[in-house]
């Protein structure tokens, strides 16, 4: 394994919790120069670190300290792929998966697994690293929404409250409840939307 | 259905109450309007995502080294390559001058082509010239193999080594199995298989083996092993999204098939694949998959569109240069002709074939080229032109010095000495020619001629 640095380089501001706006970045584009192999694999880093570090901690409940070294396994196997690669998003997220179960099978021989290892993802779906950056950008778009929509949102979908449950938790009426559940799905949905036509 | 309930579309708050008391599978608009269909959908999408714990999960990933050091390692690995393999094509041009014969010795009396980068550059060659020059391609893989075994693990990062030794070892079993040595095919893929299991991720290049393991164990009639690899290969590929390698174990499992004389439900795979295949850049792959349904069509008796399919297999394949796989199809074609009773005809491409096939090392398969061509002259009385075959035959297995090739002769012997006695019949021949067919599998194999 290649040595790593023990500096943390990737702590992110923390989340902000009032409602902002997307905007797709304008800069100007210059002619790109003639890649190189070490630019194309830089570029591709760049482009799938935060999936391939959401698949692996969140799906995998690989300790974050561990994650950046498991990433820099994917891409060097990639690096060593002498195939062409179709559809480099699943396979990148495809080898991180793979990576992910051998670093708890390697450690599933000095301490115990964590209890949901067999629920995080399952492998044999199709469309798995299409699955995963939708619900990262859905994670994503949580943090645009005010707090009272993303409270709403948490008690109908996530703790499959009725909507006089989230009436009676708000403390509004059964209707206006109603109302605003499909008020903040409609807008985590525009966000989604916004954040995945700007990504494009 | 009423038009207007397809032209005018719904509201959103209409389609999230539909999805919310589970009417959207009932509603008559629905499925008539793709516009109102794909938004409920995306509704549906982030409901089911909202009900998933993690995407509620705001903690920071904090890792403990930064992209910063993740880039820099990997842009040095990525130039270290770059650079092994550029040093590599220079070598390369020097190590693979000449006839195959030299290229073992060439490299002993040079330590400093021992690298990465000639193993890889010998594995990507050594999959072109399998089409082209079948030998040649074991030859290359016994060099790179030989290369791989003694680099250093220690000097290379994470688990390169193991990885390029797995990469030799299984482009080696390829190569063994495409000039029919099957049991050292098998001991090679055991190998590839046991250094990418020492690997980490090692998912993808086991999948790949899992598809040359298919191939190769196949003539050994382990059948049901072989249907397993792979489909395990095909599911790996699909997850990875490899639409040219999930088709390549599709085709292996479709070579199941036909092993068990399954026409019908080969044509239904093969016919899905090229539907899959006739909007892909992978041509040689395509290829394949029409070649596979010219050999399903042709045992189900649709002989015109077994030809046709062939046709296009061959052309596409010629684009390539690929001469076994053009070799391989063209024999199917002489065959069929035979078959449906263009006997000159057929005799005529076989004696072509064989001539090829021999220029391409693959000796048994000339062989059974020619015990076919001698059984449609028996079939005409034509006794002395099949004595001719015989010794023709008998030619080649003593020049190509293979493993099997004395008991090869004493069989075709047989016919020859029967054929000038003029009592050599269809049966006798067919006999030898499936002891022919066998002997690659089987170089043990006594011949046993077949009861008066």
């Amino acid at each position: 394994m290649l040595e790593q640095n023990t500096s943390d380089v990737t702590s992110k501001s923390a989340r902000p919790r009032t409602e902002k706006t997307v905007r797709a970045a304008t800069a100007p584009v210059a002619p790109p120069p003639p890649s190189t192999a070490a630019d194309d694999v830089e570029a591709l880093y760049i482009e799938h670190r935060n999936l391939l570090l959401y698949v692996a901690c969140r799906k995998f409940r690989i300790p974050d300290s561990d994650a950046e070294n498991l990433i820099q396994e994917v891409f060097l196997s990639f690096l060593q792929n002498s195939n062409k690669i179709d559809n480099v998003r699943a396979w990148l997220v495809a080898a991180m998966c793979n990576a992910s179960r051998h670093y708890w099978r390697a450690q599933g021989r000095i301490e115990s697994l964590p209890d949901d290892i067999n629920d995080q993802s399952d492998p044999g779906s199709h469309g798995l690293a299409d699955q995963f950056a939708m619900r990262m950008t859905v994670r994503q778009a949580l943090d645009y929404l005010q707090p009272r929509c993303r409270e709403t949102l948490w008690l109908h979908y996530f703790e499959g409250r009725s909507a006089g449950d989230v009436a009676r938790e708000l403390e509004t009426t059964n209707r206006y409840a109603e109302k605003l559940i499909h008020n903040c799905l409609k807008r985590v949905r525009e966000i989604y939307l916004s954040i995945t036509a700007v990504a494009k | 259905m009423d038009t207007s309930m397809i032209e005018r579309h719904y509201e959103d708050e209409v389609l999230i109450s539909l999805l919310e008391s589970n009417r959207a599978a009932s509603d008559q608009h629905l499925p008539a309007c793709d516009s109102c269909n794909s938004k409920v959908e995306s509704f549906r999408m982030i409901a089911d995502a909202l009900a998933d714990q993690d995407v509620w999960d705001d903690r920071e990933i904090r890792t403990q080294s930064g992209p910063a050091t993740t880039i820099a390692n990997l842009r040095a690995f990525a130039d270290r390559m770059s650079d092994e393999d550029t040093r590599a094509e220079t070598f390369l041009q020097e190590l693979l001058a000449g006839s195959r014969e030299e290229w073992m010795p060439r490299l002993h009396a040079h330590p400093e082509w021992w690298t990465a980068g000639v193993v890889r550059k010998l594995v990507d060659r050594s999959y072109t010239a399998v089409m082209a020059m079948p030998p040649d391609a074991v030859e290359m893989t016994s060099v790179a193999t030989a290369i791989a075994g003694e680099l250093d693990p220690d000097d290379h990062p994470s688990d390169t080594i193991l990885r390029l030794r797995g990469s030799a070892w299984r482009a080696k079993a390829y190569a063994l199995y495409y000039v029919g040595l099957f049991s050292a095919a098998e001991k090679a893929v055991a190998v590839a298989e046991c250094q990418f299991s020492e690997c980490a991720i090692n998912e993808y290049e086991l999948a790949r083996v899992g598809i040359v393991k298919a191939l190769v164990l196949r003539p050994f009639d382990r059948i049901s092993e072989a249907t397993d690899a792979a489909m395990s290969s095909a599911a790996t590929f699909e997850r990875y999204g490899d639409v040219e390698k999930t088709v390549s174990a599709k085709l292996a499992e479709v070579h199941m098939l036909f092993s068990r004389s399954q026409y019908a439900k080969a044509e239904q795979i093969l016919l899905s694949l090229e539907e899959q295949m006739s909007t892909s850049v992978h041509a040689g792959t395509h290829a394949r998959v029409l070649a596979n349904l010219g050999e399903a069509c042709r045992n189900l008796g649709k002989f015109e569109a077994s030809i046709q399919y062939y046709d296009c297999a061959s052309a596409l394949l010629d684009d390539f240069g690929a001469r076994t796989e053009t070799v391989r199809i063209r024999w199917s074609v002489a065959i069929m002709l035979a078959e449906v009773g263009k006997v000159a005809e057929a005799c005529e491409r076989l004696r072509d074939l064989r001539r090829e096939m021999v220029y391409l090392g693959m000796t048994s398969e000339a062989a059974v080229a020619s015990l076919e061509v001698a059984e449609l002259l028996l079939a005409q009385n034509h006794y002395e032109q099949v004595v001719e075959i015989c010794r023709d035959t008998m030619q080649t297995f003593e020049l190509a010095g293979l493993s099997y090739s004395s008991r090869a002769l004493t069989a075709i012997a047989y016919i020859r000495e029967a054929a000038s006695q003029r009592r050599a019949d269809h049966k006798l021949v067919e006999n030898v020619r499936e002891y022919i067919r066998e002997l690659p599998r089987q170089p043990n194999l006594l011949f046993a001629p077949p009861p008066a």
